[in-house]
């Protein structure tokens, strides 16, 4: 077989390309992830979609009850977006703390979706915020779905073989969020754990809705609804160690049987810590 | 498939498989092997290149996607004889040893510094932060880079 490069001009275009798709055929985005995965399981045969210049992919719109932010916006543009700073600022803390230059440059906000990698950072905030997925496919036809359902495990998501990501649609909201993680390089994937907090305030700075993410504690992020309930109705000003009880059962609940499950318990009152610290900023 | 790119300013139109690594187009195909490949994982950052005015690694992209684009390797950097001042700031604070990493490390810092002239030095630490280095210890390569903006590095751009 000859490898191949598709670089679709227009919608016609990429329909006709996922149209013949094959098993041996990746849609190539930021390139972070599957360039990467090729050298190391030694894939040296396949053909590629690339849709990483692809303009309608490109943007981030202001459609003004939502933001339309296109699958092929870099982890640099999502944490420098005015937009997303203002009205999603969980979002840009989580592009902020991507890695490396190199990688945040490259990384698509879709392409963290589709991957559905356990750490994947975006991932916690997009099921927080309840956004909606815009996804194609080969007949050009256009279906959505909540991030919270499309992703179904590590790696796994509902995607068919003749599907891409477009967009990601996040209604505007009078939320404010903060996003936070502990571990960033791959060489301690084991102590990896991000959150993401979404929370309506009233005047006096108490908490009258919540909700909160967290991922790498199960194969997608759980909603924890233990430290959600004992977050509400409390001060911003909060400190995470009056809420070791339920944030040790929350990971207990989580993740019984894995031994990083102390570990783990030990490091997500910082995490909480971290991200309540995030939304006061 | 026929690819255009400006690599280090000279405008190339080369026929080549779309679906090599800009790494090992670079290296075997241009000769330019100033970039060097480490983990190929996109985690140490030896082949850190300057794409359209942002820092890449090369392991993580490929040719294909490079068509119409332009691309600054560390051979591009010296101009009509002279080193950049971030190589000169290198050299004269004696911030590299073995070598292996300052190539990507000094094209880290030139898209941090044509981007933002003048940055913190948190700012400078966040631009390495994908770029390993297991011999100086950073200390020498953040004040490099400080003393190449005293240099006055902007008057080329
Ligand atoms: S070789 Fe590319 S980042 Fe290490
Ligand atoms: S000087 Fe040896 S790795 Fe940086």
């Amino acid at each position: 077989m000859m490898n191949s490069f598709i670089e679709p001009k227009n919608i016609e275009h990429l329909c006709d390309a996922l149209n013949e798709k094959d098993e041996n055929t990746y849609i190539l985005a930021g390139g972070t992830d599957l360039i990467i995965k090729f050298a190391k399981e030694n894939i040296s045969n396949f053909k590629i979609i690339d849709i990483s210049s692809f303009s309608n992919f490109r943007s981030i719109e202001d459609l003004g009850d939502a933001i339309k932010i296109g699958s092929c916006v870099t982890m640099t543009e999502i944490e420098n977006n005015k937009l997303i700073k203002k009205e999603i600022p969980a979002l840009a803390t989580a592009a902020y703390n991507v890695g490396s230059t190199q990688i945040r440059n490259r990384a698509t906000i879709g392409g963290n979706l589709a991957n559905a990698a356990q750490c994947g950072d975006t991932i916690p905030v997009l099921f927080a915020y309840d956004a909606d997925i815009e996804i194609l496919n080969s007949l050009n036809q256009v279906r959505y779905e909540k991030a919270r359902d499309l992703v179904t495990g590590i790696g796994k998501t509902t995607l068919k073989k003749d599907e891409v990501i477009t967009s990601i649609l996040i209604k505007k909201s009078k939320y404010s969020s903060g996003f936070s993680k502990v571990g960033s390089r791959k060489s301690v994937t084991i102590s990896k754990i991000n959150c993401c907090g979404k929370i309506l305030l009233d005047e006096d700075n108490v908490i009258r809705d919540i909700e909160i993410y967290m991922g790498a504690v199960g194969v997608k992020p759980i909603k924890a609804e233990l430290i959600e309930k004992e977050i509400l109705g409390k001060s911003l000003e909060i400190s995470s160690y009056n809420l070791e009880e339920s944030i040790k059962e929350q990971i207990e609940r989580a993740i019984p049987n894995r031994s990083s499950k102390h570990y783990k318990k030990i490091a997500a009152i910082g995490l909480i810590k971290d991200m309540l610290a995030d939304i006061r900023r | 498939m026929f690819i255009n790119v400006i690599v280090n300013g000279e405008k190339i139109n080369i026929d080549i498989n779309p679906t090599k690594r800009l790494v090992d187009f670079l290296r075997d195909d241009l000769n330019l092997t100033g970039v060097k490949e480490g983990c190929s994982e996109g985690e140490c950052g030896a082949c850190t290149v300057i794409l359209d005015r942002k820092a890449v690694a090369s392991c993580s992209v490929l040719v294909g996607q490079v068509n119409g684009k332009e691309i600054i390797t560390i051979e591009g950097l010296e101009k009509d004889g002279e080193l950049d001042a971030l190589q000169r700031a290198f050299i004269e604070i004696g911030a590299i040893q073995c070598g292996f990493c300052t190539p990507g490390m000094i094209l880290s810092c030139k898209a941090l510094l044509m981007n933002n002239p003048f940055p913190t030095e948190d700012e400078i630490k966040r631009a390495i932060e994908g770029n390993l280095c297991r011999c100086t210890g950073y200390t020498k390569i953040v004040e490099a880079v400080q003393s190449a903006i005293e240099w006055g590095h902007g008057n080329d751009e």
